[in-house]
């Protein structure tokens, strides 16, 4: 029996659906109501609905096998689990971006608004950058545009948000997209099933 | 007073076992202190991997810590000149915990072996990393890994010393589609890449990893590598004992064989270790050195 942490919401039901076509499914994660368990025992997997920022946390404690969770979160977080698979879901970008024709002259401390506090002082470090983080914990956008900060660090998808608010992408980061973990000891005793398992999906992203 | 094991917690019964495998087999234990001068672990925060100790003020105005690792104690303390050293120590050492906020106290166990280390000794610890995790009973894997196989392979590529870091991220990530993009990034060719991820990414039973580590071997450094793996683990025919090349360690102490073990149940590594020479070497110090140390706390389910 494998135990899966699944992210709750879209990415969740995305991982699901190509999950249930490897032959994995769960059944319907819509009639689940309010579990959070649902297990299928034909198909040999247990399926945890979790928030998507737990899904490393649950992987690396052991108390789930493996799991689906944003390559975002994995960069942030940095947890000591193996990353099996790049499951080409959910694609985005962790962008650097500023009110339109911002142009930094590092005169000052840069104030840099995000959620993402590790992945934005790793990278105006690798810059040379002297920062100010400030974080925040959702509508990031309105940062730059009361004064709170001059650039935001955040996950840029189509980059309407950004338009609507006068912001540009000045710089991006990193791709994002859902990656495929395994705890490191649990993949020691359940190595066949969970790379077969890896296996059945590389072959589905790749068509 | 018959039933005198009886008060004894399963993980004080674990501790006490290992002793006597360990006394059984030559080893003596070894008592360091409870604290080293700071300065000591600030030139070796590399192996430490971490910065943070407790420190105080000794009475004459030096700054100490307490020890937040013992071989490091072992390898600067212990006169190995000319002849070996078979030592076990059980003692607690001082860290950050998994949350960086707290220290916390671990309770570990670790065998050394330094000095005139051939191929007898390093085979005797590696059957006795093996036999440790064997006596606790639960179903268990012990791991085993050479650094010069990567390495090796990485000189024969010719892959430039500044992308190998990232590599062996992803490598010890077990992240072949990471892998693959440090590798291009760094110009190496698709039939270089397509080689560099079969011989990194190559994990499972012993017997048959060896033979396919064996054929791809590119040079002399590999083929070394495996063939020390193969006396490593000789006369040890268990399918609880893998090859893993995900496994890595600092090459600035690490210097060949690596071993990691794992209790089922758990969610981290229950023992670690390996060859450090190198580590000699910086010490000042003649000789081989292998070793291992096993976390009771992890290991007792604390």
């Amino acid at each position: 029996m494998l135990n899966i942490a699944l992210p709750k919401g879209r990415l969740g039901d995305q991982a699901h659906e190509l999950l249930s076509c490897a032959g994995y499914t769960g059944g319907n994660l819509a009639d689940m109501g309010r579990r959070l368990v649902i297990e299928n025992e034909a198909a040999g997997v247990r399926y945890f609905l979790v928030e998507p920022s737990d899904v490393a946390i649950y992987v690396e404690h052991g108390a789930a096998d493996i799991g689906i969770v944003g390559k975002d979160i994995l960069e942030e977080d940095r947890p000591d689990v193996y990353e099996l698979l790049d499951l080409k879901l959910g694609k985005c970008r962790m962008c650097a971006a500023a009110k339109k024709g911002f142009y930094d002259e590092a005169r000052a401390v840069l104030r840099v608004a995000t959620k993402f506090t590790g992945i934005a002082e790793r990278y105006y470090a690798s810059l040379g950058r002297e920062v100010d983080i400030i974080k925040l914990n959702g509508s990031i956008e309105l940062a730059p545009l009361l004064g709170l900060s001059d650039v935001i660090v955040d996950i840029v998808e189509s980059g309407k948000t950004l338009r609507d608010n006068d912001l540009e992408v000045i710089a991006e980061i990193m791709p994002i997209s859902a990656r495929l973990i395994a705890n490191k000891v649990v993949y020691q005793f359940k190595s066949a099933e969970i790379s077969a398992l890896r296996d059945s999906l590389e072959e589905m992203t790749n068509d | 007073m018959d039933n005198l094991l009886d008060i004894l917690s399963p993980g004080e019964l674990t501790a006490l076992r290992l002793r006597a495998l360990f006394e059984q087999r030559g080893y003596r234990r070894y008592h360091p202190g409870r604290f080293e001068e700071y300065r000591f672990y600030l030139e070796n925060q590399s192996f430490l991997k971490n910065e943070r100790f407790i420190t105080f003020n000794d009475l004459d105005g030096r700054l100490m810590a307490l020890k937040p690792d013992l071989t490091l104690s072992i390898v600067k303390n212990v006169d190995t000149a000319g002849g070996q050293k078979k030592l076990y120590y059980m003692e607690n050492v001082y860290r950050p915990n998994a949350t960086g906020r707290n220290f916390t106290e671990i309770s570990q166990m670790g065998l050394e072996c330094l000095g005139r280390v051939g191929r007898a000794e390093t085979n005797e610890v590696v059957r006795l990393a093996y036999e440790s995790l064997k006596l606790t009973g639960e179903p268990f894997r012990l791991s085993l890994s050479h650094l010069r196989y990567l390495a090796g392979l990485m000189r024969n590529l010719r892959l430039p010393l500044h992308c190998r870091s990232a590599l062996y991220e992803n490598i010890a990530a077990k992240n072949p589609h990471g892998l693959r993009e440090v590798a291009k990034a760094a110009g190496l060719s698709d039939e270089g890449t397509v080689m560099l991820e079969k011989a990194s990414m190559l994990s499972g039973a012993a017997s048959e990893v060896l033979k396919e580590a064996k054929r791809l071997c590119r040079n002399a450094e590999m083929e070394r590598a495996v063939a020390q793996l193969e006396q490593a683990i000789g006369g040890i025919d268990d399918p609880s004992v893998l090859i893993d090349f995900s496994i890595r360690g600092d090459e600035d102490y690490y210097s060949g064989l690596m071993l990691c073990g794992y209790l089922q149940g758990k969610s981290r590594i229950v023992l670690s270790g390996g060859e450090y020479d190198n580590m000699m070497k910086k010490m000042g110090q003649t000789g081989r050195a292998i070793g291992f140390a096993i976390y009771l706390d992890e290991l007792c389910g604390r």
